[in-house]
C-alpha cells in the first residue's frame, strides 16, 4: 500500500512537471485568465455565492467563485500549495475520499489545471495581476469634486483583488447597498504606507469608509485620501499626521465621522474641520487641541459630538476620578 | 505497516492530547486554549458585512454572576424604605433617572446606557439561570447549546482572523462553550486578565535559532507523514501549527498583554480583576475581536445584601463608568456594544440576615454602546420592584437585541447535529425600541 501511493506521488509530480513545462515554467499564472476558469468549470456547481435567498447554499459554506470567497475560505496558504487545501483536495488520488470534485459528480480536474493551481499558489495566490498595472494609471488630475460626480458603478473587482493583495479587509456597508465601501487594514497596519493607501483610488467612486488608523499615513499621504470625495467616516487615530494633512483634505465636504485621537493636529486644523457641515462627531483625545480650539469648533458644528477626553457640553468625563463634584 | 485508520479510530480527545504533548516536546510551546477558536471556520458566513448601517461590530458583555440586586443597583425606589433598605439612591446624568448611591461614575454615564428594568427569567437557581443568560434555551438533558458568543461566530465569522474571535475573561469556561456547534465556534477562556494568552510566547528555554530548526525538523517529517495520510483531518492538525506560529509572531498578540497600557488606565478601570478584563476586553475590541464576556461573581448576597453590594458596586462602578469613558473618547462606542447581564434579580423583601434571596420574576440588565441609546429605560417594575409593570425582556430577546446590535439575522435557524432547528434567541424578537 505504501508502495502504491509513493509510486502515485512520484508519477504526480511527474506530471506536474511535465505539465509546468508545457504552460512555460517562467510564464505567470494569472487568476482570471487561468484560474477562474477552473474554478467556473470544475467547482462553482457547488461553491457559488447566494445571490438572492433563493439560491441554494454553498456546499460547506465555501464559495470558490469570488477572491473573497476563496480568500475567506480558508484554503489557501500563499507560496505554499502543500499546505493549502485547495490544492490537497485536487490533488489527492483518485479512490481517496475528499477528493474535489467528488469523484460520483464531477470530473476531476485534469493534471493540467492541477498543475496550475499549484504553480498559482506557489507564487503567492495573487488575485491581481501583480503590480496593478493592468488597472491603468490613477488619473493624475483626480480630485474630491470629481470623484463625488463619478456614477457609482459596481466596485471594480480587479481593483478589490488587487488591494487585498495589500492587505486591505473591504466589504460593503451594508448588504443593501452592495457599490459602497469600507476599507480598513486589520492585523497588517504596520506594514501600510502612503503607497499602499494610493491604491484605494483604484476605487474612489466607492469608498465611503476608510480606517487608517495605526497605519504608518503621512501628511503626504493624506493627499490621496483628500481626493476620496464620498468619504463619510475616515479613521486616522494613532497615526503621525499633523495640521498639514488635514489641510488636504478641505474638500471632504461628506465627512460625518472623523478619529484624530493620537495625532499631532493643534488648533490650527479646527477652521478646516469646522467646515465639515454634516460632521456628527469627531474625535480629538490625546491631541494639542486646546479649548480655545474646541470651542471654534463648538460654535461652527453645534449639534456634533465634540470628544476630547472630555466633552464639555455634558460635563461628561472630566470628573471621573471625584464624582463628588457632580452637580445633580 | 501504518494504516490510516489508526487515525480515524482515535476520537477527538486522545487527538487533541496527543497535539499537546507533540506541540509541547517539540515546539516548547502550547497553544492549546487556541484550538477550538483559530481552526478552520468553514461554515461561518464568511466576512458578512453588518446588515444595517451604523450596527455594532464588537461585543462586550458583562457577567454579573450570582444574581445581582435590582433594587441596590439599577432599579432603586426609594419612596419605599420597606424594600429599598439603606441603600442610597442619586440623580444621574440623564433627566429623570436614578440609581443606586453605590454607583456614582456610572451614573455620571447615563447618557450613554440603555437600561432594561423589566427583564424577568423563569430560572431561580445560578446553574440554570446562568445557563438560559447565555444561550436562550433552558438547560436539557439530552444537548448543550452554545453560548451567545458562539451564535457570534457562527453567525459573522472572526473579523481579524489571526487572533481568536471570542474570549471569555474569568468565569467559568462553560460561559465559552460552542455547545452543539462544535468546539470551532467556542471561546477561548481565560483565567486572569493579567496573565493574558497564557503559552504563546517561545519558551525562555528555547532560543529563536532552535525554535526554527524544531519547526524544520517537524516540517520536514510531516512532509512525509502528510504523503502517506492525505486526510483532511491530519491537514487541520498542522493548520493548528501554522495558526499557533501566525499568532507567536503576529502584531495582534499584544492585544492580550495587559503591561502595554500606561498606569493612569489600568488605574481607570481600578486594579482588579475584573477592571483589567474590561481594559483588555477594550484592547481586544481594538483588535477586531467579535466577542468578549468579562465576568463578575460575588453576586449572590443571601447575607449581608447591603455590605457585600457596596463593595461589589465599587469595583463594577469604575470598571464599567472606565470601559464606556475610554471606548467613548477612542472613538469605538459607537461600533461597541456594551451588554451587562445577570442570572435574576433579588427579593425585595429584606431577610432576617440582612439578605437578599433569588428572585426570577422583576430585575435589571443594561446597555450602552453599539448604536443603543442613551439616557432610557425600557421596562417598568411596579413600586415594590416586585413584578414586572410593563417591558418584559427574556434573556432570549436580550440576546437577540445583541443579535440585532450587530446585524445578525436573529431569526436565521442553525439546526443541531440530530437536526433540531435552533435560534440565536429562542425565537424570541430583538428589543428595537432600544436603538437610537
Amino acid at each position: 500500500m505504501m508502495l502504491n501511493i509513493s509510486f502515485r506521488n512520484l508519477s504526480i509530480s511527474f506530471t506536474v512537471l511535465m505539465c509546468l513545462q508545457l504552460i512555460g515554467l517562467g510564464q505567470d499564472v494569472d487568476y482570471k485568465k487561468h484560474i477562474a476558469p477552473i474554478m467556473a468549470s470544475k467547482c462553482n456547481s457547488c461553491h457559488t455565492a447566494k445571490k438572492k435567498e433563493s439560491d441554494k447554499k454553498p456546499k460547506a459554506g465555501l464559495v470558490l467563485n469570488t477572491p473573497t470567497g476563496i480568500r475567506s475560505g480558508r484554503v489557501l496558504e500563499p507560496g505554499d500549495a502543500s499546505n493549502s487545501e485547495l490544492y490537497i483536495r485536487v490533488s489527492l488520488p483518485k479512490n481517496a475520499d475528499d477528493l474535489m470534485p467528488p469523484p460520483d459528480d464531477g470530473s476531476p480536474l485534469s493534471t493540467k489545471e492541477v498543475a496550475l493551481i499549484k504553480k498559482w499558489i506557489d507564487d503567492g495566490a495573487k488575485f491581481s495581476s501583480g503590480s496593478g498595472g493592468a488597472l491603468g494609471k490613477i488619473p493624475a488630475d483626480l480630485d474630491a469634486r470629481k470623484v463625488k460626480s463619478m456614477p457609482a458603478r459596481e466596485p471594480n473587482a480587479d481593483a478589490i483583488a488587487y488591494l487585498e493583495d495589500l492587505g486591505a479587509t473591504i466589504n460593503p456597508v451594508s448588504a443593501t447597498l452592495p457599490e459602497y465601501l469600507s476599507v480598513e487594514w486589520i492585523s497588517t497596519y504596520y506594514k501600510i504606507t502612503d503607497k499602499e493607501i494610493e491604491q484605494i483610488l483604484h476605487i474612489a467612486a466607492n469608498v465611503v469608509e476608510a480606517d487608517l488608523s495605526r497605519t504608518k499615513v503621512t501628511n503626504e499621504g493624506l493627499k490621496h485620501v483628500g481626493k476620496l470625495g464620498r468619504l463619510t467616516h475616515l479613521n486616522l487615530n494613532r497615526t503621525e499626521i499633523g495640521d498639514k494633512g488635514i489641510e488636504a483634505l478641505a474638500d471632504l465636504q461628506s465627512l460625518e465621522w472623523l478619529n484624530l485621537y493620537g495625532t499631532k493636529v493643534t488648533d490650527a486644523s479646527m477652521p478646516i474641520i469646522a467646515k465639515y457641515r454634516d460632521l456628527k462627531a469627531v474625535y480629538l483625545w490625546n491631541t494639542a487641541v486646546t479649548s480655545n480650539g474646541l470651542s471654534t469648533l463648538r460654535k461652527a458644528l453645534p449639534e456634533a459630538k465634540i470628544v476630547r477626553d472630555t466633552d464639555d457640553r455634558a460635563g461628561r468625563f472630566d470628573n471621573l476620578d471625584d464624582p463628588g463634584k457632580f452637580d445633580f | 505497516m501504518p494504516d490510516k485508520t489508526i487515525f480515524n479510530k482515535s476520537d477527538e480527545v486522545s487527538r487533541r492530547q496527543f497535539m499537546i504533548g507533540a506541540a509541547k516536546n517539540c515546539l516548547g510551546v502550547s497553544v492549546l486554549p487556541m484550538l477550538g477558536a483559530t481552526v478552520a471556520t468553514n461554515d461561518t458566513f464568511a466576512a458578512a458585512p453588518p446588515m444595517r448601517r451604523g450596527a455594532a461590530k464588537s461585543v462586550i458583555f458583562l457577567n454579573m454572576s450570582g444574581g445581582m440586586s435590582h433594587l441596590d443597583t439599577f432599579d432603586p425606589k426609594p419612596q419605599n424604605q420597606e424594600v429599598q433598605g439603606p441603600t442610597p439612591v442619586i440623580n444621574t446624568s440623564a433627566d429623570g433617572i436614578q440609581i443606586s448611591g453605590f454607583l456614582p461614575k456610572t451614573a455620571a454615564m447615563m447618557n450613554y446606557i440603555t437600561l432594561f428594568r423589566g427583564m424577568r427569567t423563569n430560572q431561580g437557581a445560578h446553574e440554570q439561570g446562568q445557563y438560559l443568560l447565555h444561550r436562550s434555551y433552558p438547560m436539557r438533558g439530552t444537548i448543550v447549546h452554545p453560548a451567545l458568543g458562539a451564535w457570534v461566530m457562527r453567525l459573522s465569522g472572526r473579523r481579524n482572523t489571526t487572533i481568536p474571535g471570542f474570549v471569555s475573561v474569568g468565569g467559568s469556561a462553560e460561559n465559552a462553550t460552542g455547545g452543539f456547534m462544535g468546539a470551532k465556534y467556542g471561546g477561548v477562556p481565560l483565567g486572569n486578565a493579567n496573565d493574558g494568552l497564557k503559552d504563546s510566547k517561545r519558551a525562555h528555554s528555547v532560543s529563536e535559532p532552535d525554535f526554527n530548526r524544531r519547526l524544520e525538523l517537524a516540517d520536514k517529517m510531516n512532509t512525509t507523514f502528510h504523503g502517506k495520510f492525505k486526510q483532511k483531518q491530519i491537514k487541520t492538525y498542522h493548520g493548528l501549527y501554522d495558526e499557533a506560529i501566525k499568532l507567536m509572531t503576529s502584531e495582534d498578540l499584544k492585544a492580550f498583554d495587559l503591561n502595554h497600557e500606561d498606569i493612569k488606565i489600568r488605574d481607570l478601570y481600578g486594579q482588579n480583576g475584573f477592571g483589567q478584563g474590561c481594559l483588555l476586553a477594550r484592547r481586544l475590541v481594538e483588535h477586531q475581536v467579535r466577542f468578549i464576556e468579562v465576568s463578575m461573581g460575588g453576586w449572590d448576597t443571601h447575607n449581608d445584601n447591603f455590605v457585600s453590594v457596596e463593595s461589589k458596586c465599587q469595583i463594577l462602578d469604575t470598571a464599567l463608568a472606565g470601559l464606556i469613558s475610554d471606548l467613548e473618547r477612542r472613538g469605538l462606542l459607537d461600533s461597541t456594544l456594551v451588554a451587562l447581564g445577570t442570572e435574576f434579580g433579588r427579593t425585595p423583601e429584606i431577610n432576617d440576615n440582612t439578605g437578599r434571596d433569588h428572585f426570577p420574576r422583576a430585575f435589571s440588565c443594561l446597555m450602552a454602546g453599539g448604536g443603543v441609546k442613551g439616557g432610557f429605560v425600557h421596562g417598568e417594575t411596579d413600586r415594590k420592584a416586585h413584578t414586572v409593570k410593563e417591558g418584559i425582556v427574556t434573556p432570549g430577546m436580550f440576546n437577540a437585541t445583541i443579535g440585532h446590535a450587530l446585524g445578525l439575522p436573529t431569526e436565521k435557524v442553525v439546526n443541531s447535529p440530530s437536526g433540531r432547528p435552533f435560534t440565536i434567541g429562542d425565537e424570541a424578537k430583538p428589543v428595537k425600541e432600544v436603538f437610537a
